[in-house]
């Protein structure tokens, strides 16, 4: 099987639907921007109040976009394979030599590049009309936001094998997104300890810190792999992802043999 | 296509030359979920087929033959069994076999609709591992007469366009092998007529193809051999000529001019006459085989009653007929 000319057309795919449909696009662009506008001068106004809303403006900024990416990477699988089943293409795919798991993942990286493509663009216009500034070095930033993307891809992928096999998910899902979200803004320092060591090994969490301290406090990716901080997350994201892989293709097993694989 | 003089072997017998397809001892027991008990959809099937060949699998709905089909696909794994596509077991070695095989499965709902009929036949022949896969797609819309459709987007096709395309996608990876789930659903008698050429051409190609299908007039037309499915078991599986054979009621259909009197049909009944109707001025009533000698007697009374003898026809058996009789008797 050639998996890089799979990736192209999966990638291919992603960029064909995205420009098919510009009214959409340039819809999504501005609900996005508007969002990042919100939360700049909207929270702004009200979020020294609060607590886990008192690392300034530029925090909350990166931090609740970053979360609109993780809830991205959280729900695509689920709802990817909820599309596809309903239009019958998930059959189709189902069916062709490479693994279901395989397919899908490819479809994930693809969805994530559009993403982050969006991302920057967003955040680009969003610094322009705010006069924010980010340390944003790219590198840094694709590599940490790719890695909690992909740990957060196999929490993604657990639930996508659970849609498989139970087809309705979405309290599990909307649960997930609100972890998610509560963890971008709630201070880790006022959670019981037992919870707070579980968070700590979240990908979600430790690239969120991660983010802000090369985006907002300048720190070079160079510190950030010589503290080890990359490789823990690395490790954390990895884990998950694998565990992901794991379970979506046994969850793929057992719908061949339940026959909900291609049920909706 | 169909008629084949092939005498085939019983569908439990040893069948190892299928060089298509061989499906050997399946069973599917659906487990038990959610307090539902275990369910038994496919018991103990076997049958084959070579590459050229059409099988029409015919049944009920429940019958099993859609399960029997996702389980050629590998969407659905069999409890016990075999499923061999070309020299590849399906169970061990899904990958090889899928790429042997094509199917159209849900029609025309298989399609990314928002993409172009070109660009769903390069995603598609991507994904099914084809090389050359622009050259393979250009030669399909040609050979499928897509040619004024290839920049359009599948939603914008009409149903027999789209189902064309779906065909074109399940034969970019050149398969051995062929499923087509109901094809022909919701087309035109244009469309559908089309299709039915197309179908054919891919099979003297040398694809081995299995096609269900409720329409019998298509597995009629298509099907070099048939298998009815009933209550989870192949109850019958041969060529429709031996079929018709085995299920023909020997004997006369004749038809005169006008209506039977009481006593007349009394007379006729004596004389073995059954299944009389009457339609548009005509009467029709069949002699069986066994009462033949009764057919020359059966004249003298017409004659009196001066009705004219439109027409006297050996019986003969169709598809339907066949299908009804051996759902009947299994039901």
């Amino acid at each position: 099987m050639n998996y890089p000319a799979l990736f192209w057309a999966e990638l291919k795919r992603e960029f064909i639907l995205t420009f098919r449909y510009p009214f959409e696009l340039v819809s999504r662009l501005i609900w996005n921007l508007g969002f990042a506008l919100m939360i700049y001068y909207g929270f702004g106004a009200v979020g020294n109040a609060l607590p886990g809303f008192q690392e300034g403006q530029l925090g909350r900024l990166l931090g609740l976009l970053i979360t609109f990416i993780a809830m991205n990477g959280l729900n695509n699988v689920t709802e990817l394979l909820a599309e596809e089943t309903q239009t019958g293409t998930l059959e189709q795919a189902a069916l062709s030599p490479p693994p279901l798991v395989v397919i899908m993942l490819m479809r994930d990286v693809a969805s994530l590049i559009e993403m982050l493509l969006r991302f920057v663009l967003v955040m680009a216009i969003a610094m322009g009309l705010t006069g924010a500034q980010f340390h944003l070095d790219f590198a840094s930033f694709a590599l940490l936001l790719s890695l909690m993307y992909f740990g957060l891809e196999g929490i993604g992928m657990m639930l996508g094998g659970a849609a498989l096999l139970y087809k309705k998910i979405a309290t599990l899902g909307q649960f997930a997104v609100m972890l998610v979200f509560g963890l971008a803004v709630l201070p880790l320092e006022s959670l019981p300890k037992w919870m707070e060591a579980f968070v700590n090994h979240f990908p979600f969490t430790q690239a969120l810190m991660l983010l802000r301290e090369s985006a907002i406090q300048g720190v070079p990716l160079s510190q950030l792999i010589a503290n080890g901080s990359i490789t823990s997350l690395a490790v954390t994201a990895l884990t998950f992802l694998a565990l992901g892989i794991l379970t979506f293709s046994f969850a793929e097993r057992k719908a061949r043999d339940w026959g909900t694989l291609n049920q909706y | 296509m169909n008629q084949t003089e092939t005498v085939l072997p019983p569908p439990s017998a040893s069948i190892p030359t299928w060089d298509a397809l061989r499906v050997e001892d399946v069973t599917k027991v659906y487990p038990p979920r959610w307090g539902r008990p275990p369910f038994t959809a496919v018991s103990g099937v076997s049958f084959g087929l070579n590459r050229g060949e059409i099988l029409g699998l015919l049944g009920p709905n429940g019958a099993g033959k859609t399960t029997t089909i996702k389980m050629i696909a590998g969407l659905l794994r069999p409890t016990s069994g075999r499923i061999v596509i070309g020299e590849s077991d399906v169970a061990t070695d899904r990958s090889k076999a899928a790429s042997r095989l094509g199917a159209v499965l849900e029609g025309n709902r298989n399609l990314h609709w928002k993409l172009t009929v070109r660009e769903n036949l390069e995603y598609f022949g991507t994904l099914k591992g084809v090389s050359g896969v622009k050259a393979r797609s250009e030669e399909l819309v040609e050979r499928l007469d897509l040619g004024d459709h290839r920049k359009k987007r599948v939603g914008e096709l009409s149903r027999g366009l789209q189902q064309r395309v779906a065909i074109a996608i399940a034969l970019l990876n050149s398969p051995q092998l062929l499923l087509l789930d109901e094809p022909t659903l919701g087309l035109d008698v244009v469309s559908a007529s089309t299709f039915k050429d197309i179908v054919r051409t891919i099979a003297q190609d040398g694809c081995g193809i299995v096609l269900t299908t409720h329409q019998m007039e298509v597995a009629q037309e298509l099907s070099d051999r048939i298998a009815i499915i009933a209550g989870g078991k192949l109850a019958v599986m041969d060529s429709l000529q031996q079929l018709q054979a085995s299920y023909r009621t020997p004997g006369y259909e004749i038809t005169v001019r006008g209506s039977l009197t009481t006593p007349l049909q009394s007379t006729l009944s004596e004389l073995g006459a059954q299944e009389f109707t009457e339609e548009r001025a005509l009467t029709k009533f069949v002699l069986p085989e066994g009462k033949a000698g009764s057919l020359y007697q059966a004249f003298e009374p017409l004659r009196q009653a001066g009705l004219e003898l439109v027409s006297v026809n050996q019986q003969d058996v169709n598809l339907e007929e066949i299908y009804r009789r051996v759902i009947g008797g299994r039901a």
